[in-house]
């Protein structure tokens, strides 16, 4: 029992951080109906900056504000000059992706090197025993900050001129635009949120898993976009739902099973999803355009 | 009266000069000259095809490839302004087929045509800075008041799906909504298909209404000559794709080239 309740702590934790990566896909999709496939390469270099900082003796409130600016900015950048002169076309947004973070990974490689790094980070090292359970307060502060940003999320699509924009423009692009709503502005606004969402997301796995690789743009990407796909690509409540589900999955296999199966599970669960239930657990149903 | 073109003045709401519209070599307007002048409504007819839909969806942007001509809008050439800043020089439309926001309540529908006015930024409404809860407020309480122009057939359904609304319904959340843009012009486009004679005659009385009290100016795309009739000063006559006739609605009725138009 007290096995079983440290690996779900464990999965809780892991699964948050996936979350986090996973709203980027999603806030991306809901609107535009496209896989931003860059998103797993901005939150890395954004986390990286923030890695380089903290290193280097910066106070960590700069280090992760530093990181956050940067992924801001490569997020703009990207849709200003990938995305948007494409948009609308299905394939060459995903082409320019690809090739976009290739890029990224490539200069990232050039700043840091290819070597594994670890993250300094406070709390580390520090445990917590709670009966049974052992816990460390890093995994309280991921859990901390996944419920601040599930509440700033909800907070931005419910009671703001910005998320009415957004359910405006995933609806129905075109008459957002007629009715007076800058669709430029809010689809770089969502861009830019879900990069902000992943490199909280980065920052926090690079902190939990203390390493850090340039590489961790394509394995992050391929367990948000797994935990996406589960909780229904579009739907951020979803994207949560699915990253909680996948982290606890990951972490009762490597508990019960063996860690070298995780892949295997991850990938067999992206196709089953894919296969038997595309729609996700939120069951969420693509509108057209008109 | 039918020339074909009428000299736009200082103050108009609308005026269009000479505008030729081609899709794939197939001229769809062909020198086509429009004048709406500020405070009154202007029909606009002709058969299934003759362009006025085209015309309306180049005035308002929908349409974004080349054109030549001059579009004015209060004044103001918008030839290269996008959809979306059309709305703040005043000008909002409805559509053919109602085209709302499904996701959204019939509120939060009309609010979205306010957004062009908002002032308060996206950071400042995400952190709900006092400036943007105040003017979220004044926002509701606009939507409220131009719910109330429609007496009780929207107020006391604001929380509800539009899906779940009747079309007259859904009509009026659309009308609501480009009043929400506070437009000096108005282009309608056929807001009466689907409606039942009740209904139309309601419809017709609060676009005179509007026209009246707030003295929005309108384009009327419509088939049903008696609405054409009870609202509009003048009408134009468009036919594959040109302005055949345009006048007081009485004279065009007699003209010969707008009769053998509508009836081949």
């Amino acid at each position: 029992m007290q096995f079983f309740a440290t690996q779900l702590l464990n999965g809780l934790t892991a699964g948050v951080v996936y979350a986090m990566l996973a709203v980027g896909y999603s806030l991306v999709y809901g609107i535009l109906q496209q896989i931003n496939f860059a998103h797993g390469y901005v939150y890395m270099f954004g986390t990286f900056v923030t890695a380089s900082l903290i290193t280097s003796g910066s106070p960590l409130w700069l280090a992760i504000a530093a990181g956050l600016v940067a992924g801001a900015v490569i997020a703009i950048v990207i849709e200003r000059f990938a995305y948007r002169p494409v948009r609308g076309n299905r394939l060459a947004p995903t082409v320019t992706a690809v090739g976009v973070g290739l890029i990224i990974e490539n200069v990232a490689q050039l700043i840091w090197t290819s070597r594994i790094r670890p993250m300094p980070f406070p709390f580390q090292a520090d445990i917590i025993r709670l009966g049974p359970v052992v816990l460390s307060p890093l995994q309280i502060l991921v859990a901390a900050v996944g419920l601040a940003m599930a509440a700033l999320l909800w907070v931005i699509s419910t009671k703001t001129d910005l998320g009415r924009a957004m359910r405006a423009v995933k609806d129905d692009l075109a008459t957002a635009e007629l009715m007076g709503v800058p669709v430029d502005r809010v689809v770089v606004t969502v861009y830019v949120l879900g990069a902000l969402f992943g490199v909280v997301g980065g920052i926090l796995y690079g902190a939990y898993y203390n390493t850090l690789s340039v590489t961790m743009g394509f394995s992050g990407t391929l367990n948000a976009f797994t935990a996406t796909v589960i909780g229904g690509i579009g739907s951020v409540w979803g994207a949560f739902a699915g990253g909680l589900f996948l982290g606890v999955l990951q972490a009762m296999v490597t508990g019960y099973v063996s860690s070298a199966l995780l892949n295997t599970v991850t990938f067999t669960l992206l196709i089953a999803f894919l296969l038997f239930r595309p729609t996700g657990i939120a069951g969420v149903q693509v509108a057209s355009r008109p | 009266m039918t020339d074909t073109a009428e000299t736009p003045k200082m103050g108009d709401a609308l005026s269009v000069s000479n505008l030729t519209l081609s899709y794939g070599g197939v001229k769809a307007l062909a020198g086509v000259s429009v004048v709406v002048p500020s405070g009154e409504i202007i029909g606009l007819i002709g058969p299934n095809g003759s362009g006025k839909s085209s015309l309306i969806n180049v005035i308002s942007g929908a349409y974004r490839g080349p054109y030549q001509g001059e579009v004015c809008i209060n004044g103001t050439d918008v030839h290269d302004m996008p959809a979306h800043r059309r709305a703040s020089v005043g000008m909002s439309r409805i559509f053919q087929g109602i085209r709302l926001f499904d996701t959204l309540t019939v509120e939060q529908n009309i609010l979205l045509g306010g957004h062009v006015h908002y002032a308060t930024g996206y950071v400042a409404s995400i952190l709900r800075t006092p400036r943007a809860r105040l003017e979220m407020a004044e926002q509701r309480e606009r939507a409220r008041a131009v719910m109330a122009l429609f007496g009780d057939r929207l107020l006391p359904r604001a929380d509800q799906q539009v899906l779940s609304l009747s079309y007259a319904n859904r009509r009026r959340v659309e009308i609501s909504r480009a009043l929400m843009t506070a437009p000096e012009l108005l282009l309608l486009d056929e807001p009466m298909a689907g409606m039942n004679p009740h209904e139309t005659e309601e419809l017709t009385e609060q676009l005179r209404a509007l026209n009246r009290a707030q003295k929005i100016s309108m384009l009327l795309v419509e088939h049903k000559m008696s609405v054409i009739g009870d609202l509009c000063a003048n009408v134009y006559v468009l036919s594959s794709g040109t302005v055949i006739a345009h006048g007081p609605v009485g004279m065009i009725q007699q003209d010969e080239k707008v009769v053998e138009a509508f009836l081949g």
